[in-house]
């Protein structure tokens, strides 16, 4: 919807979007959600996975999280200028929120709210989450993944910070005034807003919102998009198999693998070990980094030894923990 | 474009779509409204001078906002190194996330050409130029350098000979330039101000802005005076040969001129004495005040509290109710006084009257039936005194309705002559702007004038205890024509007025 509002939008407006939505982990433009996210946790608490078209890190939505968007002409962005407003909104609450230095609405030194900017040549939008009541443990939980050391990857990484929710600091506060809150800041901000003729709700009353809400949604859905966006990256890790320290490496462009390169810590492959490895390699290149997949590719050889089967389980072992995410 | 002309001589003036000052009642403007943003036709550019814009501003810099494309006279080819923008907020590199052109592929200027992500943000950079791509410089998820190349495009236009320090649309708010040949300090082209129009396309624009270069100093050679790309060059030719100060060029074309002094806090940087002809409008205003300068002023002002109107105000407009497709209109203060004017000349019918006076004849007053109550009020095409007509037939919220419908009308641009013909009473509320003390000019074909200053709270004794209470408290300021009108009528006018206003109910009991 975003997008749309971005594109269609009168190019001289500014137009504030507030929503929130079920349990989502949204990651950032270009980042790598098997680095970012715990996705085996996401699927066991179905927690979905979305990718948005802005930049910036992940972030974990729920209904206690409430989202807020201001789209407006390219010359008036600046970075804090929503940041603010929204802090201005939240002191009608009595809250003392703070833009920190990182451009997040912050109280007390944590952070209640991440932000995310997207450019174009006319306008820019500058959207933002706010933690009124979320579940911080399922927060912590989706947002670590065990695979994040292991994995090298370009693209932005999300920066940690502490969290907090608004419940900490006001009994009073939910979706509904602060969304109340920042329409009002928004008006002193940007200009008159007539409440009566500005404003629109929308819920599945109206249809055709309704139907381009679906539209984006398949759109955005696809797995090209939510893993196939991911850029470069490589996945290392090690183990033991079969007595013998081995260090495997995944590389992994748009979600699918191009090479796999295994070898003995000890340099101790014999001509059988260097065969198998080159199968799992070959097998292995543009499977999808998905472990349904993976399982798939790796099925046939670990039939042809022990030895083999013995390295396809550990490889499938060390990639489930990573890629437990939907199939392609 | 709208002719005004009123009976009275007020200003026939013949206005293109610019600014206008055509009534200065006052020494203060007046203003109701705000002035939306200019939308002019390319041919006008930028002439957007709402100094009184304190909502919306978007602070829009002399850029094109269309796409118009570069003017191909030469058919010839050049691979131009298009560079990555500064695309602001101090970020030096970024990430190439999509291209979404290759080499072979035709663009056309403001065509997206690929996406880039720094930290938090993603960035679609756009074309500069029409052309066709020859080499991407980066491959996906390459980290791209501010400054260096990004893409080689093959152009065919000649503006390139200016080589431009590549700037897209900035998001630093603007861009100052300074003139070159004075140490001026930096004009910045914001909507705040500008004295003259200058006839030039938006190419045109670019490209003296991109040279440091004021328009206004350019002499144009095109089709009404416009100027055109060459003329900027030759004027950035001549003012490098002559490093001293060069006095500038006779403006373009000068077609309206700001008179206020609380505009023109700017910007002629010192280059000499010159001679400059009034404009239409300046000219028209000069006849106006010159006329209303001859009518000695008697002036009265008086306090009024408006503790009691504030509420009569909020309960109207809780129970107005909403209407079919629109929330409900609340009302403001203003048609109170109107409607208070309205009851009070009832009373004291001289101050709507108007003095004929012939050269030669006995001078004569015209009383009048109707009670035209012109609101002063701010517009794009400049300060204009529309009136409501017949306020004495007419109910508050009758004539909030006509004051909101003439807003609009203000607002657009479409005031028609019948909306600013045949006042007989002018209301100022210069207080949305501030001021407290103020003295109106009376208008030549009225006798009497009021303005309104800004509502303060201020500490009052209540009655006759000593208890200190806070009160709503705004100052009426009356001038009369005192040739025929004696301090004491309008002493009594005014506290009349007061206690309408201080006592809503006396004005209900009033109305008919």
């Amino acid at each position: 919807m975003l997008c749309r509002i971005l594109r269609k939008s009168d190019p001289e407006s500014f137009v504030l979007y507030l929503w929130r939505n079920r349990p989502t982990i949204v990651i950032g433009r270009n980042q790598n959600p098997w680095k970012e996210c715990n996705l085996k946790m996401m699927a066991s608490r179905n927690v979905l996975l979305a990718r948005r078209t802005s930049g910036g890190g992940s972030v974990y939505h729920d209904m206690g999280n409430s989202n807020y968007t201001v789209v407006m002409p390219r010359e008036a962005f600046t970075r804090d200028k929503c940041a603010e407003m929204v802090s201005r909104a939240l002191h009608h609450a009595d809250i003392p929120a703070y833009v920190n230095e990182r451009h997040d609405v912050t109280v007390e030194g944590r952070k209640i709210s991440g932000s995310a900017f997207k450019l174009t040549n006319k306008r820019a939008f500058h959207h933002g989450t706010m933690l009124i009541d979320t579940d911080l443990g399922r927060l912590h939980g989706c947002l670590h993944s065990e695979a994040k050391d292991d994995i090298e990857a370009l693209g932005v990484e999300s920066v940690r910070s502490v969290v907090t929710n608004l419940r900490e600091y006001s009994l009073s506060i939910d979706h509904l005034t602060f969304c109340q809150a920042v329409m009002r800041e928004f008006g002193r901000t940007f200009g008159k807003l007539d409440v009566g003729r500005n404003v629109t709700v929308w819920d599945e009353s109206d249809t055709d919102v309704v139907g381009m809400v679906e539209e984006e949604r398949k759109r955005i859905s696809t797995w090209k998009w939510l893993y196939g966006q991911t850029p470069r990256f490589v996945h290392r890790f090690g183990g033991v198999v079969g007595g013998k320290p081995v260090v495997a490496k995944v590389s992994v462009y748009h979600g699918h693998v191009t090479e796999v390169s295994l070898e003995y810590d000890a340099g101790q492959e014999d001509a059988d070990d260097c065969g198998i490895f080159q199968m799992i390699s070959d097998s292995l290149v543009d499977a999808p980094y998905v472990a349904a997949d993976i399982r798939g590719c790796l099925g046939p050889i670990s039939r042809e030894s022990p030895a083999a089967a013995e390295l396809c389980r550990w490889i499938l072992e060390k990639i489930m923990e990573a890629a437990s995410g939907d199939s392609a | 474009m709208f002719t005004v002309q009123t009976a009275s001589k007020r200003a026939a003036v013949s206005v293109c779509a610019s600014r206008a000052r055509i009534h200065s009642l006052l020494h203060i403007p007046t203003l109701l409204q705000v002035a939306s943003r200019q939308r002019s036709s390319p041919v006008l550019a930028a002439l957007d001078t709402t100094s009184f814009a304190a909502h919306i501003s978007d602070k829009q810099p002399w850029i094109e906002r269309r796409g118009f494309g570069t003017s191909a006279s030469k058919a010839k080819e050049e691979t131009v190194a298009y560079k990555l923008a500064d695309i602001g907020e101090g970020i030096t590199e970024c990430e190439i996330i999509q291209w979404f052109v290759k080499p072979g592929d035709k663009v056309f200027q403001f065509d997206k050409i690929c996406e880039v992500a720094s930290d938090k943000a993603t960035v679609e950079i756009t074309s500069r130029y029409d052309g066709v791509i020859k080499k991407l410089y980066y491959a996906d998820n390459d980290i791209a350098l501010v400054g260096k190349p990004l893409v080689d495009i093959a152009v065919e236009a000649p503006a390139l000979a200016q080589q431009p320090k590549a700037k897209e649309p900035a998001v630093i708010e603007l861009a100052p330039a300074v003139m070159p040949s004075t140490a001026a300090a930096p004009q910045d082209f914001s909507c705040e101000r500008t004295n003259d129009v200058v006839y030039a396309t938006p190419a045109v624009r670019r490209i003296a802005r991109e040279g440091s270069v004021d328009l206004r100093f350019v002499a144009g050679t095109g089709k009404g005076g416009r100027i055109l790309k060459d003329d900027v060059y030759r004027f950035v030719e001549s003012s490098r040969e002559k490093p001293a100060p060069v006095e500038p060029i006779v403006v373009a074309t000068t077609v309206a001129a700001q008179s206020k002094a609380s505009r023109s806090d700017a910007v002629r940087p010192g280059s000499g004495d010159h001679i400059v002809n009034l404009s239409p409008v300046q000219r028209a205003m000069f006849r106006s005040m010159t006329d209303s300068l001859s009518i000695p002023h008697f002036r009265f002002k008086d306090e009024i509290e408006i503790d009691a109107l504030i509420l009569a105000r909020q309960r109207i407009n809780s129970a107005q109710q909403p209407q079919a497709d629109a929330a409900a209109d609340k009302i403001t203060l203003m048609p109170f006084f109107i409607k208070a004017t309205s009851l009070a000349l009832a009373q004291f019918p001289i101050l709507n009257s108007r003095v004929l006076a012939e050269p030669g004849a006995t001078p004569r007053l015209e009383y009048r039936a109707a009670h035209n109550i012109g609101v002063a009020m701010d517009t794009p095409s400049g300060l204009i005194v529309p009136s409501i007509k017949n306020v004495q037939d007419k109910s508050l919220l009758e004539i909030a309705a006509e004051l909101r419908a003439l807003v609009l009308r203000g607002k657009a641009g479409a005031l028609t002559s019948s909306d600013l013909r045949g006042g007989t009473f002018t209301l100022s509320n210069v207080g949305m702007i501030g001021g407290t003390y103020l003295s109106p000019v009376v208008v030549s074909s009225e006798v009497c004038i009021c303005a309104i200053g800004r509502t303060q709270r201020l500490p009052r004794f209540d009655g006759n205890s000593d208890r200190v209470v806070a009160r709503n408290v705004l100052v009426t300021s009356w001038a009369a024509d005192h040739r025929v009108v004696d301090g004491a009528t309008m002493a009594r006018f005014s506290m009349l007025y007061k206690q309408l206003l201080e006592q809503p109910e006396l004005m209900l009991a009033r109305m008919r």
